[in-house]
């Protein structure tokens, strides 16, 4: 009978969340919107940086052999300097070489460039090209060669890390907002007051809207994962057990943080106005959709603080694209599990016995 | 009288509304000023990179080819910090768990390099004549950009190298770099990001205070109640789009007064420069009057408002290229009226001129939302009536 009951409060809290237009769309819609904005635009820089090859311009010369010094860039020979110009400038042209004076060759480069730091290792690899050309060397005294490494299972790039960020993202907010929703507004509506009148436990209010928000939250983290790999072919190979695993004490964890906001601000709003400002701070602060190091040092100590790095390395590693200790793994979830049992229990208490 | 009254109404419920003065006035400052103390840096050509690289001998080098590789090592104004690793697997470890970001493999016969120096002595018939070979230089990098970008700068250091040994180090450079456009000015993130994060903050106000207000005067029947006093529909209508301006205003004057003190390009407070800023502003209220026509509900309104502003700002050029972006998605970058806009106040920032399609393209947004919204309007009062 109890376990009826159970799932009944369950089957409610599903249907008062698809009621919800915007809780359905910031749950379940709103990282496939960054999944696709973010894959699509990282997505070119996914297969590798360093093979990416340039076209450049060269005017005032027809010699085809300057060809085998570029390679493996392209060349396109321009009769017109005034065109070599105005391409260089719409930017379908990199860099503009103009060669008719060996002794003062030119490099022409757009400065509305909105890509600053490609031209700048396009004009980089020009200079190199030319003093091989001038010099004769078509040939290396040594060579490079590029051994990638990788401490995960699977050789990782910019873009999985960018869309295991969007994952651990997804579980931040689905975990955080919920909680806020659920006993902060409806406390404020009396919907918690109605459920304690009817032979409903404090315990099983909580629980069946926990186990709500955590199928929800697994929801969202299958739909982006599903995508991710339908779309955009990503390498990631998840140990799906670990990932369930990760899903569950992660979203309990950011439920503890939603709980901890209500607990600090006395009125729901304030306290949903402090989550979205703390969510704002993790997604430049925690290496989500770039890697911390591109923080000044001074600012870099902050992502050890935060939650959210934490879920998304632990996300990269059940993707198999990082490494990270069994201890570490394990001791992070069954943290994230505890302080988030911790605070759903005082909740309970708090929020919903009182109501009784 | 009526409108003046129904504008501090207005005004006194949005700054009471913390998401109003945080989203739309703080935000964007707080945005600005993060994103140049970050990124800055890395737009730079000047860059001060602190990239760590570890090198491993496989066997010491000597002659020559010591004597040039440690002058590259301990040269000044290269952007790494090497160190030597007497342990390879060491090495290769410190790389995956992103210790260091490159890790370099001098193979055991690169000391040969020492013989194809004859080259620089004009011997090079006894280089030929060994058959010298030597492997390659290992490089081995992680998957982080700071370890694409170390490999790069190396890869460009041994072409030098490379370049050195056949010329014996006398190659007179002979390169001049042109910029087209800006011939004078060197390239600053701030003046780059500047327009983006006006047009952030106007487009924070466009797409949700605008549509949502809306709805929310429709849904809690404000309209409704208006309709039994003597106001007019412009009234409201007038009252409520002045308040919103003026927190665009306000906006704007914190993000001028942010840019003062960064010292901004001062074109950006050029006629010129401003009266584009009035007609970004003119069309991305209208865009958001749109959005306002057709969600009559605060949720509805919310969620749209949301997916529109976050596709505009990521695939309008804000913050990074999206004119390479797949066609699935690049439609949007031609067609939303906002990359126009940041263009052409990017194009006034670089001193070129603001193109027709800068101005056109969102003259047909501005012309078919208001056509769309009066219509709507219409409907909405009479209804409410």
């Amino acid at each position: 009978m109890k376990n009826k009951r159970f799932l009944n409060l369950i089957v409610v809290f599903f249907k008062d969340t698809f009621k919800n237009k915007a809780e359905v769309f910031f749950t379940l819609l709103f990282p496939v919107l960054f999944l696709v904005i973010f894959g699509f635009v990282f997505g070119s820089m996914a297969d590798d940086e360093t093979i990416e090859n340039y076209t450049f311009a060269v005017y005032g010369t027809s010699d085809e052999s300057i060809k085998e010094y570029f390679a493996p860039d392209n060349v396109i020979f321009y009769s017109d300097y005034k065109e070599m110009e105005n391409d260089v400038e719409s930017g379908k042209i990199i860099i503009g070489i103009d060669v008719s004076d060996k002794e003062n060759i030119k490099l022409i480069q757009s400065k509305n460039n909105e890509n600053v730091n490609k031209s700048q290792w396009a004009v980089i690899s020009a200079q190199n090209y030319l003093k091989k050309w001038i010099t004769g060397l078509k040939e290396n005294y040594f060579e490079t060669e590029q051994k990638k490494v990788t401490s995960g299972r699977i050789q990782g790039n910019n873009l999985d890390y960018v869309l295991t960020g969007v994952i651990a993202f997804s579980i931040l907010t689905g975990g955080m907002f919920s909680v806020i929703r659920v006993f902060g507004n409806y406390r404020k509506l009396g919907v918690i007051k109605r459920f304690m009148v009817a032979p409903v436990k404090p315990w099983e209010f909580v629980l069946s809207a926990s186990v709500n928000k955590i199928i929800l939250n697994l929801f969202s983290v299958i739909i982006i994962i599903f995508l991710g790999k339908i779309m955009y072919n990503l390498n990631y190979d998840f140990n799906w057990f670990l990932m369930l695993f990760v899903s569950v004490s992660a979203t309990l964890g950011m439920m503890a943080v939603g709980i901890l906001f209500l607990l600090l601000f006395k009125q729901t709003e304030s306290a949903s106005n402090a989550a979205s400002l703390f969510s704002t701070a993790m997604t430049f602060f925690a290496g989500i959709y770039f890697p911390i190091s591109f923080l000044p040092n001074f600012l870099q100590w902050i992502a050890y603080i935060l939650p959210i790095k934490y879920i998304g390395d632990m996300i990269r590693y059940c993707a198999g694209i990082e490494e990270m200790k069994l201890s570490v793994f394990y001791g992070l979830n069954f943290t994230f599990i505890i302080v988030g049992i911790i605070f759903l229990v005082y909740a309970s208490k708090k929020f919903v016995a009182k109501e009784n | 009288m009526k409108i003046k009254e129904l504008f501090t109404a207005y005004t006194k419920d949005s700054f009471r509304q913390f998401e109003t003065v945080f989203w739309a006035i703080v935000f964007p400052s707080l945005f600005f000023i993060f994103f140049v103390s970050i990124f800055e840096n890395a737009f730079n050509q000047e860059n001060d990179f602190n990239l760590k690289a570890g090198i491993y001998y496989e066997k010491p080098l000597t002659g020559i080819n010591k004597m040039t590789f440690e002058s590259v090592f301990n040269a000044e104004g290269i952007p790494f910090h090497f160190s030597e690793y007497t342990d390879k697997e060491k090495g290769i470890e410190d790389v995956k768990k992103k210790d260091i970001d490159i890790f370099i493999v001098f193979p055991e016969n690169f000391d040969k390099l020492n013989l194809k120096n004859f080259d620089r002595l004009n011997l090079k018939f006894i280089s030929d004549k060994l058959n010298v070979n030597i492997d390659n230089l290992q490089i081995y990098t992680n998957y982080t950009t700071d370890s694409q970008y170390a490999y790069k700068i190396f890869k460009s250091i041994t072409d030098e190298i490379n370049i050195a040994i056949k010329n014996k180090g006398e190659l007179k450079e002979n390169f001049r770099l042109e910029y087209i456009g800006t011939q004078e000015k060197e390239f600053r993130y701030r003046d780059y990001l500047f327009p983006s994060i006006l047009l952030m903050g106007i487009l924070t106000i466009s797409f949700f205070n605008i549509p949502i207000g809306m709805a929310e005067n429709i849904e809690k029947g404000i309209i409704k109640r208006f309709s039994v006093t003597p106001l007019r529909g412009s009234d409201f209508f007038m009252g409520f789009m002045l308040s919103n301006l003026l927190v665009v205003v306000l906006s704007i004057i914190v993000l001028y007064f942010e840019g003062y003190l960064l010292k901004i390009e001062p074109v950006v407070y050029s006629f010129k420069f401003l009266s584009f800023l009035f007609y970004s502003i003119i069309v991305c209220v209208s865009f958001g009057l749109l959005i306002a026509s057709f969600f009559k509900k605060i949720n509805t309104a919310a969620v749209f408002g949301q997916i529109a502003y976050q596709m505009t700002i990521f695939l309008s050029g804000f913050y990074f290229d999206t004119k390479a972006t797949p066609w699935i998605i690049r439609w949007y970058v031609y067609f939303n009226p906002v990359t126009y806009m940041v263009d052409g106040m990017r194009n006034i920032i670089n001193g070129n001129s603001v193109g027709l399609q800068n101005l056109i393209v969102p003259a047909i947004w501005l012309v078919v939302s208001l056509t769309v919204f009066s219509f709507s309007f219409k409907r909405v009062m009479h209804y409410e009536k």
